[in-house]
This record gives C-alpha cells, structure tokens and sequence, in this order.
C-alpha cells in the first residue's frame, strides 16, 4: 500500500471455459477485486443468451422489490446471499416461489391502489373545486351552457396573452382569475361553433383544463365540503387495508427478501456475464486487479473451477484513462479523504495528494483559528458528531486539536490573552504573521511544484516535466522572480541574477514551439502558439504572484480571529456579560470556523491543486454482489 | 470603452482565427476521393481531433469545442452581452437535453444516443446518467434545478396525453428563444446593433422557418402555429405569422427579409433555399467582421458563427463524400462558397 499514489493495477484476463463462467464470475465477485473491462477481440461475440437472463433478473428483482415496497418492507442492501448462486438456472425456483405470496400481495395491492386512487382523485377534486371558489357560481352551472364553451383551467401565465393573439379569427373571453408563481387560473369562453379553434388555442398554450368532478354540486364551498367527507370515509377505508398490510408483512416479508437478494445477485452475475466475449466454448473476463490482489483472485478463481485457470497479466499502462483509481489510504486517513475526492479523484498516473492535504490544510486551518478555548469547543463538537457515525467529526476534531495548537503558540484562550505566547500574539506581531503565512504558501507552492514534477514524470510527459510553467524552467522563473528579487532587495544577490528573468520568460513563451522541436510533438501552428504562449507566460507570472499572496489570507485571519474574539471578550464585562460570551463565542466558533474552513480549502483547491492535480481519475469500482452502489460499472441501477 | 471591455475577447479569438480551415486545405478537402482519403486529409489539419485512429470522423467533437469555446470567450466580456453570449451558447446544451429526451421517449439503445450528444466540457449534468432515466417524468425530476424544467412541465400534461415529444420541444425552444429575444433587446449601443444583425436575423428568419414548417407539414391549425412560434422576433414577429398562418406565400415573406427564392419552387424546396441563403448571409456577414479590428460584440458573435459554419461545411463535406458527391457537387452546398 502506497500513501502517495493510487493501487498499482494490473490488466488482467482469464480464458473461462463455459461450465465454469457461473463460478468463476461468483467467485470474483466475493471478491470485489475485479473492476470488469469492456473488451471485445476481433473474433469474439458477447454472449446474447445471458441479456435474456439479465433482463429476467432484472425484472424479478423490481417486481420483489415492488412486492416489499406494498408490504412497506425495504430490502436490505449491501448483504450478498449465503447460498451458492447459479444464475443460468435460479429463476426456476425464484419464479416458482414467488408465485404463491404473490397472489396474495397483488390482490392486496390491488387494493390498496383502487383506495389511493380514489383518494387521489377526491383530493384533485378538492383543489380542482378550491380553485373555483372565486367564482361562486354553482358548479353545474358550468357543465350546462348551450350556446357558449365555457372552460377553467390552469396555463403558464406568459401564454395568457399569446393564446389571446392565437384566437385572433374568433370572438373569445378571457378571464385570469389568480395568479400562482408562474402559472395563472383562467375562464376561458366562446360560442359553441369556435369550440374546436378555442381548445386548439388553448391546448397548444399548455392549458390544463380543471375537470369539474362529476360528484361536485352546488356552489363550490358546498360542493367542498361535501367532497371532504367523502374523502374522510375513503381514509379510513385505507387505514384498514393498512392494518391488513403489517399483518401480511411480518409473515411474508422474510422470504421475499431472501429471493430479492437471491435475484439480484443473480441478475448481477447474469449481467456481467452478458458482457463476456465468448469464442467457441471460452469466455474472457478482462479487467483491472490490484497487484496486491492478484494471487488471491488467481488462487480463488482456481477453487471455484477445480481446476487452474488460464490467465494473462499485463502491468497497466499509467496514460491509459480506462485504468482505474484505488486509493488505499490507513484508516486514520480515511475521514481526510473527501478534502480530496470532493475535488476530484486522483487519476492513475497522479499521485495521491490526501496525506499532504490533510497535513497541510490542518496547518492552515489551526493557524487561522489559534484559541485554546475555540479549538477545545471545536474537538468536543467534533467527537459528537464522530459519535453520531458522522465521519466528518474527525476532521472537526482535528481541525479543533490545530486549532489548540495554535492557540497555545498564539497564547489565546476564549479570546483572553492569559497564557504564555509560545511564538507570538497576532495582534501583536501583525508583520511578522503576515510574513510568516506568506512564507508557509511559498513551501505548500513549492511542494505543489515537485509534485506536478512526480506526475510528469508518472505519465513520461517531458515538455510538462521541463519547459512548462509547473515544470522546470516555470520553477527557476518562480524563484528567479520571488528569490531573485528578494536576494537583489537585501543586496544579497548580484544584480545580474535578474538576466534569468528574460530568459526563462523566453522559454516559457516559446515552450510549445520547443516540445514540438525536442520532442516531435502534435501542435499547432508556431505561430499560433506564440500567441497563445504569450498569453500563458503573463498569466503564469500573474498567478505566480497572485497564488502565493493569496496565502497571506492565513495570517489575515488570524488577526481578525484574535480581534473578534477580543471584542467578545471586552463587551462581556457587565451583568449579562455571560450572554454576550456566550452568544459571541458561538459566533465565533460556529460563523468563523466554517469561513475559516472554506479558506483552507480554497486554498487547497486553487492554489496548491492548480500546480499538479487534475483529479480526473476514474474510481475502481469491482464486481460485487453488493448492492446499493458499488456496480457502478456494471451499468445496472439497483 | 468597448476596446478595452472586449480586449481579452480579442486576445482569445484573435489566437485562435488560424485554426480556421485555409482557402487551399478547403480546395483540397473537396478533392479527396474516398471518406477514407478525406479522414486522412483531416488528420493533418486543425481539426485532427475530431478523426478518432480507426478514421472515423466524428465532427459532434468539433461542435463540443465550439460550445467550449463559446463559453471561454463569454467569460472574457462584460456583463451584459456575457449573459447574452453564454445564454446563446445554451443552444449545445439544449441540442443535447433534446438528444436525451428522444433517446428516452424512443428508447433508444444507449451507445446510440451516447454518440448524438455533444461532448460539453463544462455542463451541469452527466449525461451518461440522463439517458439512463426510465421516463420523461424521470427527466425532467432529473433536472428539476435548471431553468428547463419549468418549461418542460407545463408542456407535460400534453405530452403524457398524446405520447407526441414536439410539445415538449417547442416548450424549450419557445423558452431559449424568448430568453434570447429579451437579452437583445436589453443591450444597448453598438452592442445592440451587432446583436440584431446576427442573432436577431438568425431568430427571425427562424421563426419564419417555423411558421411555414408548421403550415406546410404539421399542417396547422392558425391557432397552434401562432401558439407555437415566437410573438416578438424582431423582422419576423408576430404580424408576420399571422400573414403566414393567413395564406401568404413564402416568397413574398422571405422577399420581405430580403431573400430572393427562385421562381416556381415548390414551398418545401424553397423552404431549404432560404435556410440555406440566410446561413450564408450570416456566414458572409460573420466573414467580414472577423477580418476587421474584433473590439465589439459583433467581433465574438461572428467567431462563434463561423465555428458552427465550419463545422455545418464539414458536415456537408463528410456526408457528401459518404454518398459519393463531387468536389462541386459538395461546393454548391457549402456556406463558404457564397
């Protein structure tokens, strides 16, 4: 296991005869170490006989899954069945089994349907005849005209006055009654011979016509309130059904789970099995295996067969972008990785930058946030949540043991100035903070540069590794520009140490026309690339300098951290001073520990990130009988 | 002002005019005797990318780069015309919410939708997981948070009454087209005036394309076809679909925009010859403005044009060799050649 760089993979194939597909494809699957790859040699066919038996899979899954959702039973994700899966043949049985219970579900989902349509549609009713009580006319009044079309209904406000162009060839009424967010309630009339001009009119400005319901009488208050208590007898209807439901649940429940999760494994099997090229009696499993894995799948697949298995391994190509990401980080680790994965997930060839990040985003956050007192409310707050399962705890508690740090080198406590400064007080030594946050951006640039160094040299990609603005010759023009100018500043360095500038600017203008020089390659025209070159070259010296500032934000926060917590401090003298503490110390913690957060971040993401890391990997998901998202390239929805 | 505000706009396209295709590789693109020779030829220009290593020509990459670049130079200007520029931009997007709504409604095999859709580098969503909805209901939850979906579901109850996707299709187009009808009109200066002269010709002359397409094959009632066009689309608005939905011809609307149709053409033919002669207005328009100082609106707007003529002539250019069409067979049909 590597801490800086993604599981090394290996492109692995095995050549399965047929009778051992079914096995083999279980056995990997236990494993969850194959991340399946589509291949198809010229030759090769998929196999067309197991697309039947996925779709049936599929659909026995869904309709168990229907079936446990009328019994307001949820399957339980993530097991794998116990029992051996045999897919070519487990539908028999499936099927047979779930005939019986199922007789006994549809009826009563049949049911229950019927009263929560019926209910459904008194409730429409309801909101149909609610929208009518501006009117105040009785409703069947409506239904009655001779020789006028008269029609209620709801279209997108703009088109009211659109439909009233349409009608341009036919006397019309058009009556807006309300008016909701973006839609308005309208009249709308004509004479019974425009009838046909007037719905086209309207249905083609997506007018949704209120159906006055066929129980509806009387003026619509009356016609409400008796379509209520109807819609009280059919509740209680339902409440019954409800109580015959639970009944049937904890009888039947059990066994329909244990078959959804038997088809669904099945149909997992069945669908990666699908996707197997076969030739004659042999099928290729091909995908990527962690190194670390291989002689467990070798030796798993072996005792599934009975027999060894014919196998061909070849070390992963770092540029391909079909090879996926494993990151294997200790477990200490872990709840610091979505600082990362929330960015983007390490590619391949990249290397890892989670344990550099946890580190340095933990510095940055202490050092916005020094106080032992608001670093001790911030552990506790994130122990809590660790203790809620809330994984995001640990990295709270972290950023609130930095924070303790901190407040011990800053010698802050609530704000209180009471103990011994170990390094400074940033109130005090504003420069100096300042300065210092400045110095700690250039070290986290600085290793950003050697890291894109690291992943140029991963993916053999030179021009990047030597003449880009990341690279070589865009390093010595950072420090020819930032060491430079202090050396010649502090008359330290000879003038003359400034001639590089020229220089390596020239180089990093014409660093496309150079790599199509060196090394051969494809590029545009030179011409073009002088443009665009010159165009990078003032951003690169921009960003050189904006990126580094942007760090002295660390020190910034610091101070006002120190200010505001002193102010707090100050207004908390009186007799409800505690109510002040309180509240201004809550403020502090909560408000200015998520900006602070954010800063770290932002700090992560665009300036250390921006130097080295795409983050464009693509996750390793395996084979698994799991179920609720691990077979995300199964391409199956579970 | 406009020098300074459009300068970082000029920087970028000025840097990018020489990825153009040249008057002589265009001459030697028309000369090419097979697909294959043509895929070969395009494999040494500009747009190399857009031919994957086993020769196939796949110019959906050359509209995706259009839409990124769309995007890259609206970022450059200032407000008012960046939100009209990534609003006209929206256009790729909205292409490629229609792919997905079709693939859904037909339920088409996934691989096929998956290349009919443009590859955008910058969108809110994966279009991957779009495709994979079960339903057009499922969709539009999908994308509940963007500005379609409000259109979409009103057009919805029709949709799911009659099975037909077109409602839900001029629900969108009548919402970005009215969107961008409001965004001209809500510039100002010169702005406005290279605003109206590229996209408010081009909308017009749409919604005259509409209102005759609608007459002519959907044969609509005047109701719905006023319904379904545009009301304010500059030369073209509501008065003139209601002359269209009245009986009058369209050489005498198209004359009214300034197109000569060729006498005696039955109205489908002449429907594609005025598409075709307003395509090369625009082309020729967005040819003189880019060769001139880029510091207005006009200059970004006929890039962005000439991105998409590009791509629209090597569409013809790759289909016509495909069914077998001479270099001038090709020619004639090409926006360049006007």
């Amino acid at each position: 296991m590597s801490i800086l760089a993604p599981e090394p993979m290996l492109e692995t194939t095995l050549f399965v005869l047929e009778p051992d597909v079914e096995v083999v494809t279980a056995a990997l699957a236990r494993m969850e170490a194959l991340h399946l790859e589509d291949i198809v040699p010229e030759g090769w066919t998929p196999s067309p006989d197991w697309t039947g038996l996925a779709n049936r899979y599929n659909s026995l899954a869904v309709h168990l899954g229907e079936m446990l959702q009328v019994l307001g039973c949820k399957p339980i994700l993530g097991a794998a069945p116990d029992s051996d899966l045999h897919p070519a043949r487990d539908w028999h049985d499936v099927e047979a089994r779930l005939t019986a219970s199922g007789i006994r579900v549809q009826s009563l989902q049949r049911q229950l349907k019927e009263t929560e349509q019926e209910l459904e549609r008194l409730k429409q009713s309801e909101s149909q005849v609610q929208l009518l009580l501006p009117l105040d006319v009785p409703v069947e009044n409506l239904r009655h005209f001779q020789y006028q079309t008269v029609t209620a209904g709801i279209m997108p406000s703009e088109n009211v006055s659109r439909v009233a162009e349409a009608l341009f060839q036919i006397p019309f009424i058009l009556i807006p009654l309300q008016s909701r967010k973006d839609a308005t309630l309208l009249l709308a009339a004509s004479s019974t011979d425009n009838a046909a001009i007037l719905d086209r009119a309207l249905k083609s400005a997506f007018f949704e016509p209120i159906a006055l319901p066929p129980e509806a009488s009387g003026r619509p208050a009356e016609a409400l309130e008796s379509l209520r208590r109807k819609t009280q007898e059919v509740q209680d209807r339902l409440h019954n059904l409800d109580h015959e439901r639970e009944k049937m649940a904890s009888e039947l429940s059990p066994e329909l789970s244990a078959l959804w999760r038997r088809a669904t494994a099945d149909g997992i099997l069945a669908n990666a099995i699908r996707r197997f090229p076969k030739n004659g009696e042999v099928s290729l499993i091909s995908g990527w295996v962690p190194t670390s894995d291989l002689e467990r799948v070798r030796k798993a697949v072996e005792r599934a067969a009975g027999h060894p298995i014919a196998m061909e391994v070849l070390k992963a190509n770092p540029n391909r972008r079909s090879v996926p990401s494993l990151i294997r980080s200790p477990g200490w680790l872990k709840p610091f990785e979505e600082l990362v994965t929330t960015f983007g997930l390490s590619s391949y060839n990249e290397v890892d930058p989670t344990l550099i990040v946890t580190v340095s985003f933990l510095i940055m956050y202490g050092m916005m946030f020094g106080d032992l007192g608001h670093g001790l409310l911030l552990l506790l707050t994130g122990l809590w949540l660790r203790r809620r399962h809330l994984d995001f705890g640990i990295l709270v508690a972290a950023a609130g043991v930095s924070g303790m740090f901190f407040g011990l080198l800053y010698g802050a406590a609530f704000g209180q100035p009471i103990l011994h400064a170990a390094w400074l007080r940033p109130l005090e030594g504003i420069w100096t903070i300042l300065i210092a946050a400045v110095a700690g951006g250039v070290v986290l640039l600085n290793i950003g540069f050697v890291l894109n160094l690291v992943n140029a040299w991963r993916s053999k990609d030179w021009p990047r590794m030597f003449l880009e603005k990341n690279g070589v010759v865009g390093i010595a023009l950072y420090w020819a520009l930032l060491g430079g100018g202090l050396g010649v500043g502090f008359r330290v360095l000879p003038k003359s140490v400034l001639l590089l500038i020229p220089v390596l600017c020239t180089l990093l203008w014409i660093h496309e026309p150079m790599a199509k020089w060196i090394w051969r390659r494809h590029s545009v025209l030179t011409v073009e690339a002088l443009v665009t070159g010159f165009f990078e070259l003032f951003e690169a010296v921009t960003g050189y300098a904006s990126n580094s500032l942007s760090f002295i934000r660390l020190g910034a926060f610091a101070v006002a951290h120190e200010g505001l917590s002193d102010l707090v401090a100050v207004y908390s003298q009186g007799r409800w001073g505690w109510v002040v503490l309180l509240v201004g110390t809550v403020l502090v913690v909560g408000f200015e520990g998520v900006i602070v957060g954010i800063q770290a971040i932002r700090l992560e993401y665009y300036e250390f990130f921006g130097r080295f890391f795409e983050g464009r990997g693509l996750p390793f998901a395996p084979l698994s009988l799991r179920t609720g998202g691990r077979n995300a390239n199964m391409g199956v929805r579970i | 002002m406009s020098v300074f505000s459009y300068a970082a706009a000029q920087g970028y396209i000025r840097a990018r005019l020489s990825r153009f295709l040249d008057r002589a590789t265009w001459a030697r693109l028309l000369e090419a005797n097979s697909p294959t020779e043509l895929a070969e030829f395009l494999g040494h220009t500009a747009v190399a990318q857009a031919v994957t290593p086993d020769g196939a020509i796949r110019l959906r990459v050359l509209r995706g780069e259009a839409a990124d670049a769309g995007r890259a130079v609206a970022r450059f200007l200032p407000r008012g015309s960046r939100e009209l520029v990534s609003w006209y931009n929206a256009r790729f997007e909205i292409e490629n919410l229609k792919t997905v709504l079709r693939s859904v409604h037909y339920q088409l095999e996934r691989s096929r939708a998956l290349s009919s859709l443009i590859p955008l580098r910058s969108t809110r969503w994966r279009w991957e997981e779009l495709l994979e909805v079960g339903s057009v209901a499922a969709f539009i939850d999908q994308i509940r948070e963007s500005p379609y979906a409000r259109p979409l579901e009103h057009a919805m109850e029709r949709y799911q009454k009659e099975l037909r996707l077109f409602y839900l299709e001029v629900a969108i187009d009548l919402f970005y087209f009215q969107k961008l009808v409001r965004l001209i009109e809500a510039q100002s200066g010169t702005d406005e005036t290279d605003a109206l002269r590229f996209l408010g010709r081009w909308i017009a002359v749409q919604n005259l394309l509409w209102a005759y397409r609608y007459r002519i094959y959907g044969r609509m009632a005047p109701e719905e076809i006023i319904n379904y066009t545009l009301h304010r689309a500059f030369a073209a608005g509501l008065d003139t679909v209601r002359r269209v939905v009245l009986g009058s011809p369209l050489t005498v609307e198209a004359g009214r925009l300034g197109f000569r149709l060729s006498p005696r053409l039955p109205e489908v033919e002449a429907l594609t010859e005025m598409e075709l002669q307003a395509e090369r207005e625009l082309f020729r328009l967005a040819t003189a403005i880019i060769s001139r100082p880029l510091s207005r609106l006009g200059g970004v707007l006929g890039y962005l044009w000439l991105l998409e003529g590009e791509v629209h002539d090597l569409t013809g250019l790759v289909e016509g060799k495909t069914t077998g069409l001479s270099g001038a067979e090709i020619a004639r049909r090409l926006l360049r050649t006007a």
